[in-house]
């Protein structure tokens, strides 16, 4: 939940909120009603949004494992869901905590930046063509920190050893 | 044709299992700690396991790592259990079956938010027939007494033993040969069969270095 709301359960014997906490309570507070309207739509829409996404991946990367493809769509969804959750709480470190470490971590694995990075591209562009500027303002926060986590560095597997099975 | 309603068909999109913040849960009414699946989980205060080291030396000597490390493989035969029954539970998928980089990366997440330090696997010299295992931030190693003077992680030695052994359906025996209570910047656990490891077993007494070590045991 937003720092600040977390504040008032754990400080309020001690002081009450400063003027500009105040403001920023009042600022999350009106904007909740549309918060909770935003996550109402991106729960409802997800399959329409990434469904036109999916047939672009498969036409885009032909090659590719359908596994992996797929595990990239699930991650993506993944993603979709936790944003709208840290947008609905106003709360980056969720995210961090909950999803992005492990991501971060799961990119790098499996080697699979391309793949991420071109899904929430497409992913963004969905977004930005279904939702107004507010909505947009709403959710960006936290679609970027997402795609800050982007970067095309894979950790070096040995092939030789692709299943658990396969150790000694 | 990828379909998306049938990627999303099972109850969840399976992610972050052992994040710390929902795997770790509590009922402070009732002084309990559970995982997310309602398993009690046991924490262990700093001086509890410094009174066992001490407890140990004065009780047992020069055998309180044997005696820790046993207790490590009693540990870690539950441990290997759990993590073989929440993974399966969650990824729906036999831990046998899931690939390397998968169960890396659930045993790294679930070793930290159990709060064993960081663990890297090394498999560089698994067709020799050996794994290596990297940890760093120990509370073992960080509670060892001062003059405990070889590597002092024989309790988690052991969990890696039982657990592998475990994994592996082989009888496994794993040694230790750097430990950051000697100064050494992480702790190395060499996981291979016993009777290969036991050939070494001495140098590790005169404290001879890791590389030496993997020197003789790949000769």
């Amino acid at each position: 939940m937003k720092p600040v709301i977390e504040s008032l359960f754990h400080d309020a014997a001690t002081h009450y909120l400063k003027p500009d906490a105040t403001v920023e309570v009042s600022q999350y507070m009106s904007s909740l009603k549309e918060r909770t309207r935003l996550y109402r739509t991106i729960r409802d829409q997800e399959i329409t949004w990434m469904q036109p996404i999916a047939d672009d991946l498969e036409q885009c990367f032909p090659t590719e494992q359908i596994d992996r493809l797929e595990n990239s769509l699930r991650n993506a969804m993944l993603s979709l869901r936790h944003c709208a959750m840290a947008m609905l709480m106003d709360d980056l470190a969720y995210l961090e905590v909950h999803f992005l470490t492990w991501f971060q971590e799961s990119i790098e694995i499996h080697d699979t930046f391309d793949l991420d990075s071109h899904i929430h591209s497409a992913l963004r562009q969905q977004l930005s063509q279904a939702l107004n500027t507010s909505q947009m303002r709403l959710i960006s926060p936290f679609l970027y920190e997402v795609e800050s986590r982007f970067k095309p560095e894979a950790i070096i597997n040995d092939d030789s050893l692709l299943t658990v099975a396969g150790l000694f | 044709m990828i379909s998306i309603a049938d990627l999303l068909v099972q109850p969840r999109l399976p992610g972050h299992y052992y994040s710390s913040q929902a795997y770790v849960q509590g009922d402070l009414e009732m002084g309990l700690l559970e995982n997310r699946r309602g398993d009690r989980l046991l924490a262990i205060p700093s001086p509890l396991i410094e009174a066992i080291y001490s407890g140990l030396l004065r009780e047992t000597g020069q055998a309180a790592g044997l005696v820790l490390f046993n207790c490590g493989r009693w540990w870690g035969k539950n441990f290997y259990i759990r993590f073989r029954d929440e993974v399966t539970d969650y990824y729906e998928k036999p831990l046998v079956d899931m690939s390397m980089a998968d169960f890396l990366h659930c045993l790294k997440d679930c070793w930290a938010t159990y709060g064993w330090g960081k663990l890297e696997f090394d498999q560089l010299h698994h067709q020799r027939g050996f794994i290596l295992i990297r940890t760093t931030n120990s509370a073992f190693a960080n509670s060892a007494p001062a003059d405990y003077q070889v590597p002092a992680c024989s309790l988690e030695a052991g969990v890696l033993s039982a657990f592998f052994s475990q994994l592996v359906g082989r009888d496994l025996h794993t040694i230790q040969t750097t430990c950051e209570s000697l100064g050494d910047t992480c702790n190395t656990f060499i996981i291979g069969t016993r009777s290969r490891l036991d050939a070494v077993e001495s140098m590790i007494e005169k404290r001879e270095s890791h590389d030496s070590i993997m020197a003789v045991l790949c000769a």
